[in-house]
């Protein structure tokens, strides 16, 4: 079993790793690389206890705080930490140094190999290949400048669990599983998908990007209709029943832009069907943000918006199902 | 009339091996001061500081008011270097960035080869430069010391 629970200052945590990548996600400042530091044995926490595969690395209760060379926790930093006044090929070789001389020589060949490194390789790339050298039991990645296409490398290159410390949201949604941290606390666990269509608090509603986080009171709740009417002053929406609410709760309602649907404005109107004005288009990687008044924001994609880029009129749809009370 | 040199000699010599003595103790110690917490750590610090202004007295008091020999050189030249390079040397340190010795140290590096192969790579520019300007403050104040005693004689 593979457990932190440390205080250290106002960071205060307590989750169990699992095999694969877990990604922390939080803004800058929430505690992220400190929690790294203390894992690998860096910073000494206050109090709490980690233990790594039923070794503990650090208790507060019994003072054992194994030093960071006896964790076989190996850390990727922030940044270019590729050894100066070395080759990236010794950079491998001196991390593998804990072996004898052949048994380095075939570590280190064979990691090149896995990782098809060469000269022109990114040296992040040659930075995690020198963490995985040394066979360690958890990698640490510390918001290094990866991509999804290392991070699949890294799952396929080593059965150590990773924990991957990120403000890239994209990165972290391609993580098996997710935390979301801020000011020092772990607001939500789970996987990617759940934290980002689920978000359980309007904090994390905001750290992931949801855009629409409308303010509604609610109209009427019928438990044997499963069904519900949110009354948003300018507009009403159907939903489906919320329990633990009251008719004329005030409450936040999350809708992520990418689960609402932008009509022509003379298509037929369906239900949950709302005339909205267009204020502007925001291109994005993928997408465009349609931005429409209200506050309401829809994703499309290129593809989807390039015939309606000439619409004066739109009607957006807001299913039912993708309408949640944080 | 042949030109005496000895004088020059003498101080170039007491002055490499004080500097050779002050960097290899002062190297450590900077290092140990920029990355380890301990006990009377500031009192260290306190001190390394104090003895900066030390050095122009105490070498006029050990070279020139007492007797002039080569143990009593090295010594002054010893301490008035030491401080000033180990000063230097823990700046260099510190504008090391952390994220080397972190990864070194994750990696299973003992605290030595963090030192000599990690983090001295960085900084033997700086170490350089504080190795030059120390012999060349110690060459002349201690040949001129030897010159002066041999006036004196």
């Amino acid at each position: 079993m593979t457990s932190v629970r440390i205080v250290i200052g106002r960071l205060d945590v307590d989750f169990g790793v699992e095999p694969g990548v877990t990604a922390i996600f939080g803004p800058s400042g929430a505690g992220k690389s400190l929690l790294l530091d203390a894992i690998a044995g860096l910073v000494r926490p206050d109090s709490g206890r980690i233990l790594l595969d039923d070794a503990i690395l650090f208790d507060a209760a019994t003072e054992v705080h194994l030093a960071p060379q006896r964790r076989r926790a190996a850390l990727v930093p922030q940044g270019d930490s590729l050894f100066a006044g070395m080759t990236p090929k010794q950079n491998l070789m001196f991390a593998a140094r804990r072996y004898p001389r052949l048994e380095r020589h075939r570590r280190v060949a064979e990691t090149i190999e896995k990782f098809q490194l060469t000269d022109s390789s990114p040296r992040l790339l040659w930075v995690i290949a020198r963490a995985l050298v040394t066979e360690p039991k958890l990698l640490l990645i510390d918001d290094a400048g990866l991509d999804a296409a290392m991070l699949r490398e890294i799952r396929e290159n080593t059965p150590a669990p990773v924990l991957l410390a990120s403000r890239n949201l994209d990165l972290c949604c391609a993580a098996d599983r997710m935390m979301v941290l801020a000011n020092g606390r772990i607001l939500q666990r789970g996987t990617p998908r759940q934290i980002v269509d689920r978000s359980e608090s309007l904090e994390v509603a905001r750290l992931v990007g949801i855009a629409n986080l409308l303010e509604a009171t609610v109209g009427a709740l019928d438990p044997s209709r499963n069904s519900s009417t949110l009354d948003f002053g300018h507009f009403s929406l159907s939903g489906p029943y919320f329990p633990g609410h009251f008719r004329g709760d005030r409450v936040r309602v999350a809708v992520a832009a990418e689960n609402l649907r932008a009509h022509p404005g003379d298509a037929a109107p369906g239900p949950n069907y709302v005339p909205l004005e267009l204020v502007r288009a925001v291109p994005r990687a993928q997408s465009v943000l349609l931005e429409f008044s209200f506050g309401v924001s829809v994703a499309l994609s290129y593809s989807d918006y390039a015939p309606r880029k000439d619409n004066r009129s739109w009607l957006v749809e807001f299913p039912p199902e993708a309408l949640r009370i944080l | 009339m042949p030109v005496d040199h000895g004088w020059l000699v003498l101080g170039a010599e007491t002055a490499g091996l004080a500097t050779a003595c002050a960097m290899a103790a002062g190297l450590p110690l900077a290092w140990v001061l920029e990355n380890r917490q301990f006990a009377g750590k500031r009192a260290v610090s306190a001190i390394l500081t104090a003895a900066i202004a030390l050095p122009a007295p105490l070498l006029i008091y050990l070279l020139v008011s007492r007797s002039l020999t080569l143990a009593g050189m090295w010594a002054a030249g010893l301490v008035a270097v030491q401080p000033l390079l180990a000063r230097q040397m823990r700046a260099a340190f510190a504008g090391v960035d952390r994220s080397y010795g972190k990864a070194a140290r994750s990696l299973g590096v003992p605290e030595r080869l963090v030192l000599a192969r990690v983090e001295l790579p960085l900084v033997w520019r700086a170490a350089a430069g504080a190795v030059a300007w120390a012999l060349a403050r110690l060459i002349l104040e201690l040949a001129a010391a030897v010159w002066i005693s041999r006036l004196r004689e």
